[in-house]
């Protein structure tokens, strides 16, 4: 009996292009961190959120075909979401909701030493601290951010999920630190 | 969440019967978006290849009379409608090659310089194989607008030629070597811009640039000489009135059509 929760991501997509029920073990692969990515980067609810990422895993399966094997199959399919969410956020822009970052501590602690918050600060008055200030920033700066030091990516991967050069994303990264150490001065949290 | 989305989508999935994209359609577009992208930059260069024809014919030893400024009579004589020309397809490969796999991999200054160079390199070819004026050639026969708007001979042709100051434009109908008093000279019909016929006496001269006789030239000559009488004329010099790549070209092109009386092919 084949273990197909062992496979790689490639191989899946070769059993899902002759068989589509093989498409549950990428979608149960990803779903979590794909869902935790779009809560991050928006400020949609739960509800819309895996509406966002249904929509993604659809457009993922649809254009199967189209899988760029000299890029990550993780990195193609956070494209894909990435782009769902742009599309979904220019439709939705108005709503004033607060996104919600669900991350694990070392995460939030990245962040918080790029920004040099007191590490010593309460741990959810840090998460509280960092949720906001990430809310105040424009997407563009929030995603990439969060790719970076919630998600963990590498500068090439965040190159190929969102489409830019690498020069492009290392200047984008160093902006959006200098506009959240903007957002900590503003908001006058200890340092 | 966990257990339902992957059983909703597959649902979805089965439901709306849907299926990946055959590969073939993908393919399609990378090659579309890469030819595109290609022409656009051929295209770019051929525009690049009129440029400089134009530029090289711009009677740049004429600027005195036109101005006292250099730089004005630049910006009076640039090509204005190629350079937007060209200009609009660098945009038009650039967009092309941002939109290929790896083309979001290359910054914008460097696609645009890689795109703008390639163009120049290309023009620079074409135009030495004598492009730049076919293209001109051939815009202005097909469009009178651009012939009077855009295509420099015509305005050249008649800003310059002035009988009475001795410089006549136009193109050889007949020829014929005559001896007079012990030396040959060159006797030929000429037909001028404002298409007027003049004898033209030349004593054994030396057409700029070409190494061909006179009678196996078959394109726009400029005579510098001095009017005899109504209709004759003593020629000292006679060069290309049409400046191309290298002399051979000029002796194949045709210039744009007027009420000329048909070319001589030799």
């Amino acid at each position: 009996m084949v273990d197909y929760n062992k496979s790689t991501d490639e191989e899946l997509v070769k059993l899902t292009l002759e068989k589509e029920d093989f498409f549950a073990y990428l979608i149960k692969r990803y779903e979590k961190k794909l869902l935790y990515y779009i809560l991050r980067i928006t400020n949609v609810s739960q509800e819309e959120a895996e509406d966002i990422l249904q929509d993604s895993f659809i457009k993922a399966y649809i254009n199967l075909n189209n899988f760029d094997t000299s890029l990550k199959f993780s990195s193609w399919l956070y494209r894909i979401t990435h782009n769902q969410v742009i599309s979904n956020y220019r439709k939705n822009q108005a709503r004033p909701q607060t996104i919600n970052l669900n991350t694990d501590t070392d995460s939030f602690l990245n962040l918080a030493f790029e920004l040099d918050l007191d590490k010593k600060m309460d741990l959810d008055d840090l998460k509280v601290s960092i949720n906001n200030l990430l809310n105040n920033l424009d997407l563009k700066y929030r995603e990439v951010l969060v790719l970076k030091f919630l998600e963990d990516r590498s500068y090439n991967e965040i190159s190929d999920i969102l489409k830019k050069p690498l020069g492009t994303v290392a200047s984008l990264i160093n902006r959006a630190k200098q506009k959240l150490k903007e957002e900590v001065i503003k908001s006058n949290i200890k340092i | 969440m966990s257990e339902n989305i992957s059983e909703k989508i597959l649902e979805t999935i089965k439901d709306q019967q849907l299926k990946p994209k055959p590969k073939w359609q993908f393919l399609l577009q990378d090659y579309m978006v890469w030819l595109s992208g290609l022409l656009a930059i051929m295209i770019g260069g051929l525009a690049f290849a009129v440029i400089i024809y134009m530029f090289v014919n711009n009677d740049w030893g004429l600027y005195p009379a036109v101005s006292n400024s250099l730089v004005y009579f630049i910006f009076k004589t640039l090509p204005y409608f190629w350079l937007i020309f060209l200009v609009l397809f660098i945009i038009i490969a650039y967009y092309n090659l941002k939109h290929t796999k790896q083309g979001y991999k290359l910054r914008l200054r460097n696609m645009v310089l890689i795109t703008v160079l390639v163009s120049v390199l290309l023009g620079l070819f074409w135009y030495n194989i004598g492009f730049g004026q076919v293209i001109d050639n051939a815009l202005s026969n097909k469009f009178p607008i651009y012939r009077q708007f855009i295509n420099k001979t015509h305005q050249r042709a008649l800003f310059l030629q002035n009988p009475d100051e001795g410089i006549l434009i136009g193109v050889i109908t007949e020829f014929e070597e005559i001896d007079m008093a012990s030396s040959k000279n060159h006797v030929f019909t000429l037909v001028d811009w404002d298409n007027k016929e003049w004898q033209i006496i030349s004593e054994p001269a030396v057409v700029e640039v070409l190494s061909v006789h006179l009678d196996k030239v078959d394109g726009p000559i400029t005579i510098f000489g001095e009017r005899l009488d109504c209709c004759n004329f003593k020629a000292y010099k006679i060069v290309p009135f049409i400046r191309g790549p290298n002399n051979m070209m000029f002796k194949s092109l045709k210039m744009p059509e007027r009420n000329f009386p048909p070319m001589r092919i030799n």
